[in-house]
């Protein structure tokens, strides 16, 4: 949990070298295109950002995983690692992950919440960032809606 | 906060005064650690104003147009004397030829409606341009749509200027209406107007309507000499209340237009199955008027008055070369649109693989308040292969420190994105 030194605490939180990171060389860049790929798609209509998820499902697993579109770097780290948290998960599970996430954004204390995705809580201290952040979240339940 | 190296070989420029006194704007007063730089979002306002609304509220209240009293009166004097002022102050002689509206935005659907509808038909032509706001790009768009009517968009030099040839392409006997931006609300080029009126003329019957959200509050405006129909502009872009804008237009083409809100005030005699209009400019004010931020919009313009639009243009042009100055020094720092003589004060920029949005968010920690997004101009990002830029704007009561805290934190965003090696 580094973070570039000399700048303020909530602003090192949010700009995690883990989330730089992972905006630098974003993991499941590309949506699958196998046949059977649901996708979905959302917009921030107030910087012009947009991400799409697609996702593969074995059964009730999600076999393969993927997004495309742009966005800053919150956005695209938050893209990045949906991707590396819901491989190979059960849709259940994906549910209760997006569940626990959307928590998380709203600054509450939140458990069972692993690995990388847990550098995404810093965002909570900026409001308007938070949309930046659920894109992808709100994109992928659209595909399992779908 | 000490000066980077960057900052140092760039130079500090402390000759650069605000135009106008900070003092005079009590939110800024209040935070002098702000570096305002979002005007072309909307303005700050200096205490005149603020105070000419407190006045007409606890002096003057009442329903303009609609009491015998001595208040109500007082009411419609104060809204009749706005309307006089702002006239003034856009350099037309006939003030009820002045319709205020909410803003830009309204003035816009206003015409599109009231003139548009009544005379554009299928097959006509529909022009605007790629650099246009929402505002003056959805109304024309949708009309079109409407009535059959064909929509062309005259598209940009490399610099986002409009292409003037380009425009002369798509003029035709067909074009009905010439919608265009004076000044660009998401990189600032400025429309060589005189051109535009020159070459629509020659070629077509077009009306010309001009959206003069940015160009109203940063330029010497002056209707009767401009020789366009329409010019639409917002209040609080130029240091007045938010809620209150309005249209000029010639007299001739506001008698071609149909009413297009019915109600109040706008009615001349209401019979079961029909009814007749007032005259201008009330027969487009359906409702009661917006009177106290019209008089608070007057107050700003006499405000703008005294600074001298002139001044307030040299001011903007000075600190917009120091900044773009600046800036062009920067690593991976792209500035969009024409060159500082050709812009008002707004600078759009991306930095490198720094997104917009990351950028206003660092800025915000500095103190720095920037736009960042696509500015309600989605066919320009398009074609600039964005679907973002950051955006500094300056106004009267910028200066030199502003411009460098806005460098320095830019230089602060580049280090953070750096930190973390590809």
């Amino acid at each position: 949990m580094t973070a570039p030194s000399g700048l303020p605490a909530s602003l090192s939180a949010m700009y995690q070298e883990l989330i730089l990171q992972h905006y630098r060389a974003p993991h499941g860049r590309g949506v699958p295109a196998a046949p059977g790929v649901r996708v979905g798609a959302r917009k921030n209509p107030l910087c012009g950002d947009a991400i799409s998820v697609g996702v593969l499902l074995d059964g009730d697993r999600i076999a393969e995983v993927g997004f495309d579109g742009q966005g800053c770097s919150i956005a695209t780290a938050s893209a990045s690692m949906l991707t590396e948290a819901v491989r190979g998960r059960s849709v259940a599970e994906v549910k209760a992950m997006a569940t626990a996430v959307e928590a998380m954004l709203r600054g509450e204390a939140v458990e069972g919440l692993e690995g990388d995705l847990r550098a995404l809580a810093g965002v909570a201290r900026y409001p308007q960032r938070v949309g930046c952040a659920r894109m992808a979240w709100l994109a992928l339940g659209d595909a399992l809606e779908g | 906060m000490t000066a980077t190296p960057v900052l140092d070989a760039l130079g500090a420029d402390s000759s650069l005064a605000s135009l106008a006194p900070r003092a005079d704007f009590p939110l800024l007063a209040a935070q002098p650690a702000l570096h305002y730089l979002d005007s072309a979002a909307t303005s700050q306002k200096p205490q005149v104003v603020l105070d000419a609304l407190t006045n007409f509220y606890t002096t003057a209240n009442a329903n303009p147009h609609r009491g015998a009293y001595a208040l109500a009166a007082a009411a419609t004097d104060a809204y009749a004397g706005a309307r006089e002022t702002v006239a003034r102050f856009l350099g037309a002689k006939d003030a009820d030829t002045l319709v205020f509206t909410r803003g830009t935005t309204e003035a816009m659907n206003l015409v599109a409606n009231a003139w548009g509808a009544a005379h554009v038909r299928e097959g006509d032509e529909i022009v605007i341009t790629a650099l246009e706001h929402h505002a003056n790009f959805v109304p024309w768009q949708q009309l079109a749509k409407r009535t059959g009517a064909h929509l062309r968009i005259v598209e940009l030099t490399a610099d986002q200027r409009i292409d003037l040839d380009h425009l002369a392409a798509l003029l035709t006997p067909r074009t009905r209406v010439v919608a265009i931006t004076h000044v660009s609300n998401a990189v600032g080029s400025i429309t060589p107007v005189a051109e535009v009126v020159r070459l629509v003329r020659e070629t077509s019957p077009a009306i010309i309507v001009l959206d003069g959200a940015q160009g109203a509050p940063h330029l010497p405006v002056a209707f009767d000499t401009l020789g366009v129909d329409f010019y639409a502009f917002s209040g609080h872009k130029l240091l007045g209340p938010m809620g209150i804008g309005g249209v000029l237009g010639t007299r001739a083409r506001w008698l071609e237009c149909q009413p297009w809100q019915f109600g109040g005030d706008m009615i001349e005699w209401v019979n079961d199955h029909d009814s007749t209009w007032n005259v201008l400019p009330h027969r487009f004010e359906a409702g009661t008027p917006n009177a106290a931020d019209a008089v608070g919009l007057a107050a700003a313009v006499r405000y703008l008055e005294a600074l001298d639009m002139r001044a307030v243009r040299e001011h903007e042009l000075a600190l917009l070369r120091s900044a773009h100055e600046k800036l062009a020094g920067l690593d991976g720092l792209t500035i969009y649109g024409p060159p500082p003589e050709q812009r008002s004060g707004v600078l759009s920029f991306t930095l490198a693989d720094v997104h917009p949005h990351d950028l206003a968010t660092i800025l915000d920690q500095h103190g720095v308040c920037i736009r960042a997004g696509h500015h309600c101009a989605q066919p320009l990002m398009r074609r600039l292969g964005t679907s973002a830029t950051a955006r500094a704007s300056f106004y009267v009561y910028s200066d030199a420190s502003d411009v460098d805290a806005l460098v320095h934190a830019l230089v602060e965003a580049q280090r953070i994105f750096a930190s973390v090696a590809d």
